[in-house]
């Protein structure tokens, strides 16, 4: 018996040993602000979730990241790594004024895993823009994290 | 991963259980003989544990060294304690660490089984330790990458921390030559300093510990001692 378990023991260690958490990346790695559409209509005096037709979104000065993107009741993008304010542009449809959008925030680089490294965690502190076609903004969770939840709702 | 450590642990559990439950079985069913105490050898027993050598082999960045101390304090209980040294190097596209440091344990060992024969050196135990760990390490760079707004590069300076845990274990160990011991232990360990592995950027390799950046780890243990005779202690046996 005791022979058996000195000879189960060795190949179990064996197997333990093979456990190397810098190959594996299975958690999500994507810090990205998520932004909800939310239609004001004075009929019902209610705000719904809303679509937008044809949608065009990016950073100014840089690619866009929407292109007339159609059917969308959101955006979900990520902000500058390098600084603590990202400003962006949004046409929600070809034929609407454009607002332009700035984000104010703090950062934080946090190891994620072994395999994964690190992700930039983000605390949102003030978002304004201007005002053609959005209404209002509300932060609904500051902390942007790889956690999938809505951090800001648009107003139109 | 998690999964099949759980697995191992219940496994060999299953094993000590079954070895302990069959020294229970051979004993005899109306025996009114009281046991004997006697003067049996005792002493240091020094090991290595070589699963190192399997972990260096598969995880190449880890170099640890652990010895394994024990002595026998009565009939069943043991004085254990581990010394570690751990050095880490490892480089990806994502970050580059370092980090060195040394850990210790301090704890008992209590021996399951009831010795038959005076000199059979079998042991199936279980034991706590206190662990404490000195290491230093650094993050020369580390990567957060964006396709569009490209990468962000940072660093982590060398910095150098205390870690301390409260380790729960159960093992064997089998005289397979006079004074000359194999085995193999099962290790829980779990972090008290949490501050720790909730760093921004916490310890890859914890030295004795495992893992820095979880609150607990599992380790198993496979080890050649050699037992240096010093002294005797009284030793019930029933015969």
């Amino acid at each position: 018996m005791k022979y058996f378990l000195l000879i189960a023991g060795l190949l179990l260690a064996g197997l333990t040993a093979c456990d190397d958490d810098t190959k594996v990346c299975d958690t999500d790695t994507r810090t990205e602000l998520r932004v909800a559409f939310v239609y004001f209509r004075d009929s019902t005096d209610l705000e719904r979730d809303t679509i937008f037709p044809k949608v065009t979104f990016g950073a100014l000065n840089k690619d866009t990241i929407y292109r007339r993107q159609p059917s969308l009741t959101g955006l979900q993008f990520q902000l500058d790594r390098v600084a603590d304010s990202s400003r962006f542009y949004l046409q929600t449809d070809s034929t609407a004024a454009i607002d332009t959008i700035t984000f104010r925030y703090s950062r934080q680089p946090k190891f994620v895993s072994a395999g994964c490294g690190v992700v930039m965690h983000y605390h949102l502190d003030t978002v304004f823009s201007t005002r053609r076609v959005i209404r209002r903004i509300q932060i609904n969770q500051p902390a942007i994290t790889t956690v999938n939840e809505k951090n800001v709702t648009l107003h139109f | 991963m998690k999964r099949m450590s759980r697995s191992i642990f219940s496994t060999l559990l299953l094993l000590l259980t079954l070895g302990a439950a069959a020294q229970e079985a051979q004993k005899p069913k109306k025996d009114t003989a009281k046991p004997v105490t006697m003067m049996v050898p005792a002493g240091l027993r020094i090991g290595l544990d070589i699963s190192r050598i399997a972990v260096h082999y598969f995880q190449p960045y880890r170099t640890d060294v652990t010895v394994n101390l024990d002595a026998r304090y009565n009939d069943r209980l043991y004085f254990a304690s581990d010394l570690s040294y751990n050095r880490t190097s490892h480089e990806d596209e994502n970050y580059t660490y370092r980090s060195s440091g040394i850990g210790l344990t301090l704890g008992i060992n209590y021996n399951f089984l009831k010795r038959q024969v005076p000199k059979e050196n079998f042991m199936i135990y279980g034991g706590a330790r206190y662990g404490l760990a000195f290491y230093s390490y650094e993050v020369p760079e580390y990567h957060v990458s964006s396709d569009y707004w490209g990468n962000y590069t940072g660093s982590v300076p060398k910095t150098s921390q205390l870690a301390h845990w409260f380790e729960l274990t159960v093992g064997i160990k089998v005289e397979v030559l006079k004074n000359f011991y194999l085995g193999w232990s099962l290790h829980e360990r779990l972090l008290i300093s949490r501050n720790v592995s909730k760093q921004d950027f916490p310890p890859l390799v914890i030295p004795g510990y495992g893992k820095g950046y979880k609150n607990s780890s599992f380790d198993m243990q496979y080890s050649v001692a050699y037992l240096i005779p010093l002294y005797k202690v009284k030793q019930a046996i029933k015969l």
